[in-house]
């Protein structure tokens, strides 16, 4: 696995808002709330009626963002309606990749993969240099991972959001749960992908304490998953953090 | 959606508990031909299953039976008989078993006038060669439209582990498999002896486990995903139609985050505040789930309620 590959330890998911992406970047933001990378989202996060908006913001965010030495990726709809005109309002130079949420099969994928290569070739950005993190957020999206992941050699990440990174909010053994974790992580060890967890992916997913988001960052970890997703600032510095320290005290 | 909470399991060849098996109020009433049938007794008891169907419905439970896997086809010739909601195949090993298993049943209704595709095939995972094969095997007919937890009792023996082990699940992975399968592939969850999942400190099938233990065990079954569950003690049942139902705050609570949701939506929001908890599509479209369950629940204990009725009142 590549250096570059390991480099996002925390990606912070925010709707397109100039004036949110800019308090990120504040003065008054202390540095281990930084994440390595801000996703720029088009799908859940957004309103259905305000996605046209949100799509004329993108430009702006991602200058913003990439000038601070923040990676900026791009979460689209995986909608036939919309993914062309999310990806054609979101393909700039300094994008680093684009986020395919609730996959399920290989196909939508492989289309994806398409447009992007139509796109770079059309705004003149090399080749392939867009990479694509599939979210699977389903059983069937676990049950057909590793097609998913196999779909496009732009894949470099597969994220798990079917669960959290811990299941301690709920006092049993969740063992099934644990087990679509442990085969997320195979699968993309296999693969050669970076396993990517998720904590509180879902705006409702707020944690109680800091203990919470410490003990789910530590167990996601010994998981071994390589950083996460989190639509949560709160969690930004806990992934940071702990995800330094796997990297110092494990070999990838 | 069929509202499956508990389902019991009794031998047919006992009348005593044939005829009192309407009044257990389950959801399900497993006519049991397979381990709870002596050997010697299996051909007469086959006998009996066409009169005990309507005689174990008359409270409004479905009826299953449980066949034996080596006389599947006497079995199943002895019980597709109109009121038959499904067969309950144990020691489920192959798709090619879960195949002939439907082109029997398939031949019975025609022949019998039963709408083709009424009866389901339950099929049970109990042994290392089922958790392998889950997939193949639940996507081998279209009458495979619900899934259970892996039988703890003849899996912990083709697995060589411990059963009822209270302090550690020797099922984990076997459950896991079952449970992913089913839900990957949109099949309904049920769980074995009641729970479905491990839980610390209790036994797979201990009867002497207090009703409001129980019944709280179950609701976090039911968070994970779970919409009913087996028992073969009628104490089993009744906690089981009580810890699948969804508690009345618990429908207060989903009902308040829902309209809420609604109302936020329609505003342009995509998340707002209930009482300090933040609530988002994930949350609300849980909640709505919830609270369409509770309905169908209601629903299915009215159809009950009445029917019991009925008897009791043609009875006098």
């Amino acid at each position: 696995m590549s250096a570059s590959k390991l480099s996002r330890r925390s990606t912070l998911l925010i709707p397109p808002v100039i004036g949110d992406v800019k308090k990120i970047f504040s003065d008054k933001t202390k540095q281990n709330d930084v994440p390595d990378a801000i996703c720029l989202d088009l799908e859940d996060l957004i309103h259905p009626e305000k996605k046209l908006n949100a799509r004329e913001s993108l430009k702006e965010c991602m200058l913003h963002i990439s000038a601070n030495e923040t990676e900026v990726l791009l979460r689209v709809n995986n909608d036939m309606d919309l993914i062309q005109d999310d990806l054609k309002a979101g393909i700039w130079p300094g994008l680093k990749a684009v986020v395919l949420p609730k996959v399920e099969s290989p196909a939508p994928v492989q289309y994806m993969d398409e447009l992007l290569s139509k796109l770079e070739t059309q705004r003149g950005i090399n080749a392939g240099t867009i990479k694509i993190m599939v979210l699977i957020e389903t059983p069937k999206g676990n049950l057909y991972a590793h097609e998913i992941v196999s779909a496009s050699t732009r894949v470099d990440t597969l994220c798990v959001g079917i669960v959290d990174l811990t299941t301690n909010e709920i006092e049993i053994e969740a063992a099934r749960d644990l087990y679509l974790l442990e085969r997320a992580v195979v699968i993309a060890r296999v693969a050669g992908v970076q396993p990517y967890g998720t904590i509180g992916l879902h705006l409702s997913q707020a944690y109680k304490d800091t203990d919470a988001w410490q003990r789910s960052v530590k167990f996601g970890i010994s998981l071994g998953f390589k950083g996460a997703l989190t639509a949560h600032c709160g969690a930004v510095n806990f992934l940071n953090q702990a995800f330094s320290f796997d990297r110092r005290s494990q070999k990838l | 959606m069929k509202v499956r909470r508990g389902q019991i399991f009794f031998p047919v060849n006992i009348p005593k508990f044939v005829e009192k098996a309407w009044t257990r109020n389950a959801d399900i009433i497993a006519l049991d031909l397979e381990d709870a049938v002596a050997p010697d007794d299996k051909a007469s008891a086959r006998t009996l299953v066409k009169g005990a169907i309507p005689v174990v419905s008359k409270g409004g439970a479905e009826v299953r039976v449980r066949i034996n896997k080596p006389l599947w086809k006497e079995d199943i010739e002895a019980s597709i008989w109109p009121g038959l909601s499904g067969i309950i195949f144990p020691k489920a090993e192959s798709a090619i078993e879960v195949i002939k298993l439907d082109k029997l049943v398939t031949k019975l209704e025609r022949e019998r006038n039963i709408p083709e595709g009424t009866v389901e095939i339950v099929p049970l995972i109990e042994s290392a060669k089922g958790i392998r094969n889950a997939y193949e095997i639940a996507t081998a007919s279209h009458r495979v439209q619900s899934f259970s937890s892996v039988a703890p009792g003849d899996t912990t023996i083709s697995l060589g582990v411990k059963s009822n082990c209270k302090d550690r699940d020797m099922l984990g992975y076997a459950n896991a498999e079952t449970k992913w399968v089913g839900s990957a592939l949109g099949l309904r969850l049920d769980g074995r002896a009641g729970f479905g999942v491990f839980i610390r400190g209790l036994a797979y099938a201990d009867f002497s486990t207090p009703e409001d233990v129980f019944v709280e065990k179950l609701a976090l079954a039911r968070k994970l995903g779970f919409h009913g569950g087996a028992g073969i003690h009628p104490a089993q049942v009744k906690a089981m139609i009580k810890g699948y139902t969804p508690t009345e705050s618990e429908v207060l609570e989903a009902r308040k985050v829902v309209e809420a949701f609604k109302r936020a939506f329609a505003e342009g929001e995509i998340s707002c505040e209930v009482e300090g908890k933040m609530i988002d599509a994930y949350s609300a479209s849980k909640a709505q789930d919830l609270l369409d369950f509770a309905a169908a629940c209601a629903e299915r204990d009215a159809e009950k309620t009445r029917l019991v009725e009925k008897v009791l009142a043609a009875d006098k």
